[in-house]
């Protein structure tokens, strides 16, 4: 069906009552520090947090911190995509491929990015490296199986119709292989949105020494719930505004997005 | 003719010759199942057979390829290309320079009447335009022979008969060869040169039937009088399956 995209009014009604939810929220948090039930350094009211925030902000540790974190995200971000989609491209159109490297991928996948942050402490050192390559790890696995599965799903009349048209390998990949798959490609990208968000945030909470993640484990060291708060809030919305981002350029560099939907 | 479809060997095919003259309009009807799909997709170089084999003026078929066109009933156009792309892709692929393929793919774009749809998408058309795209995307490289496979069953009935025509009327300018599968004996007599009855899988010839009816035809001529005759006859091979079977 066409009627897919959300009318105006639609939107406008799901803002409303977005904000509203988010402002009970607010008013909750509010309501249950003023009424004095726990301990201010325990739970500090949102005043408290807007202080340490702008704080923060005026000492520039915030700008360092999200810079610091961006560009490790930005790196292992990049680098899990591109070796997820090579590595999908692999099992999917390789025997020998997937009944190896496949089985090795699936295998580790299941292994929490966090426990092999120690391990990747002890053979890369602290720092930038071992930071950027666990982001890549948690990047990889979902851009991975989605690039499988998509290739694994292109309908074969689509290559049937290009290869009597004359298609060679390359542009039987350039004109049905890739098209057809981008859309789940993007959608493992846009888990990995997450899931490299959670990388980050595990690797930057030991042997850090910038970083909103470490901000947030420093501040908890220094007994600052107000700044651990800032912190939280910082990574998810980050997280938040990249993940909307990312649905705005894939509709503008995937342009048959809505047409291609429509094709199990 | 036997061919393994991943899970098991099939037998599709037994001891079905097929020889096909130049310019001739041929159709395959049979009973649904019976493997009229398989020896298009044999034909096609999409199957291998495990034993058999195909030639093409005298060349053996060993895969896809552009002397070959294809239509299928469904999935023909890339949803992720316009109507133009579509129709150029073949000649993308065999490196026609752009000027040509966008005068080629407009010069079809006109006769299938689909002026003013060349940026639509797939997704944006009736099941009729997908198919008059289709058709135009497998001449649009001027093969030798077209594999048509039921291009029509999923049309309505009055999309379908304007698109016979078309068809018919395309063909009769390019001396290619057609090869139409389907399981419509009208449309079989309204269009062919020739119609073979396959039996039931594995498929063999029951028989072939010369259609020797004077062109131009239309539905209402094909339909009364010497096509009666044909008619019945194809009707009464196709419903003789069972005994067939036994055979």
């Amino acid at each position: 069906m066409r009627g897919a995209e959300p009318t105006a009014q639609r939107r406008r009604e799901s803002w409303v009552w977005g904000s509203a939810a988010f402002a009970v929220l607010g008013v909750a948090w509010w309501g249950i520090t003023a009424a004095g039930v726990f301990n201010e350094r325990l739970v500090p009211p949102p005043v408290d947090v807007l202080r340490a925030f702008t704080e923060m902000l005026a000492s520039g540790e915030w700008l360092h911190d999200l810079g610091s974190s961006l560009g490790r995200y930005g790196a292992g971000f990049a680098l899990g995509n591109v070796l997820g989609v090579g590595l999908g491209v692999m099992t999917a159109h390789s025997r020998i491929a997937r009944f190896t490297v496949g089985a090795i991928l699936n295998f580790a996948r299941s292994t929490p990015t966090i426990l092999l942050i120690p391990v990747a402490m002890v053979w890369l050192g602290i720092g930038e490296a071992e930071k950027i390559l666990v982001v890549t790890w948690g990047v990889l696995f979902p851009v991975w199986l989605n690039t499988h599965m998509g290739l694994a799903a292109v309908v074969k009349e689509y290559v049937w119709v290009a290869q009597s048209l004359g298609a060679t390998k390359a542009q039987l990949y350039r004109h049905v292989y890739l098209p057809h798959t981008l859309l789940h490609i993007v959608t493992g990208a846009r888990i990995a949105v997450s899931t490299g968000f959670f990388a980050l945030a595990a690797t930057e909470v030991v042997g850090a020494f910038s970083g909103i993640g470490f901000r947030a484990f420093f501040s908890y060291q220094i007994f600052r719930t107000d700044r651990m708060i800032v912190a939280i809030l910082t990574l998810t919305s980050v997280a938040f505004v990249v993940d909307r981002l990312f649905v705005l350029v894939v509709r503008r560099v995937v342009p048959w997005w809505r047409h291609a939907q429509l094709e199990g | 003719m036997v061919y393994d479809d991943g899970h098991r060997s099939v037998e599709a095919l037994r001891d079905l010759s097929l020889a096909v003259a130049r310019a001739e309009f041929v159709s395959l009807v049979g009973p649904s199942g019976c493997g009229k799909s398989t020896i298009l997709h044999v034909i096609a170089g999409f199957i291998a057979p495990q034993s058999g084999t195909v030639t093409i003026d005298g060349k053996p078929v060993t895969g896809p390829g552009t002397d070959r066109g294809v239509v299928f009933q469904r999935h023909n156009l890339l949803p992720w290309k316009t109507v133009r792309e579509n129709i150029a892709l073949g000649l993308k692929m065999q490196n026609v320079p752009f000027e040509e393929q966008t005068r080629i793919a407009d010069d079809w774009i006109a006769r299938i009447g689909l002026r003013g749809f060349e940026e639509s998408y797939p997704d944006e058309l009736s099941e009729g335009m997908r198919q008059r795209v289709g058709l135009a995307r497998a001449f649009a490289t001027d093969p030798a022979v077209l594999l048509m496979d039921e291009p029509f069953a999923s049309l309505d009935a009055l999309t379908a008969i304007r698109m016979r025509e078309l068809l018919v009327s395309i063909w009769e300018r390019s001396a290619k060869v057609v090869l139409f599968v389907t399981h419509d004996i009208d449309e079989a007599i309204l269009l062919s040169d020739r119609v073979i009855v396959l039996t039931d899988r594995p498929a063999r010839v029951r028989k072939e039937v010369g259609i020797d009816l004077a062109r131009p035809r239309s539905y209402e001529r094909s339909l009364g009088g010497d096509a009666e005759t044909v008619r019945r006859e194809l009707r009464s091979l196709l419903l003789a399956r069972s005994q067939g079977a036994e055979d």
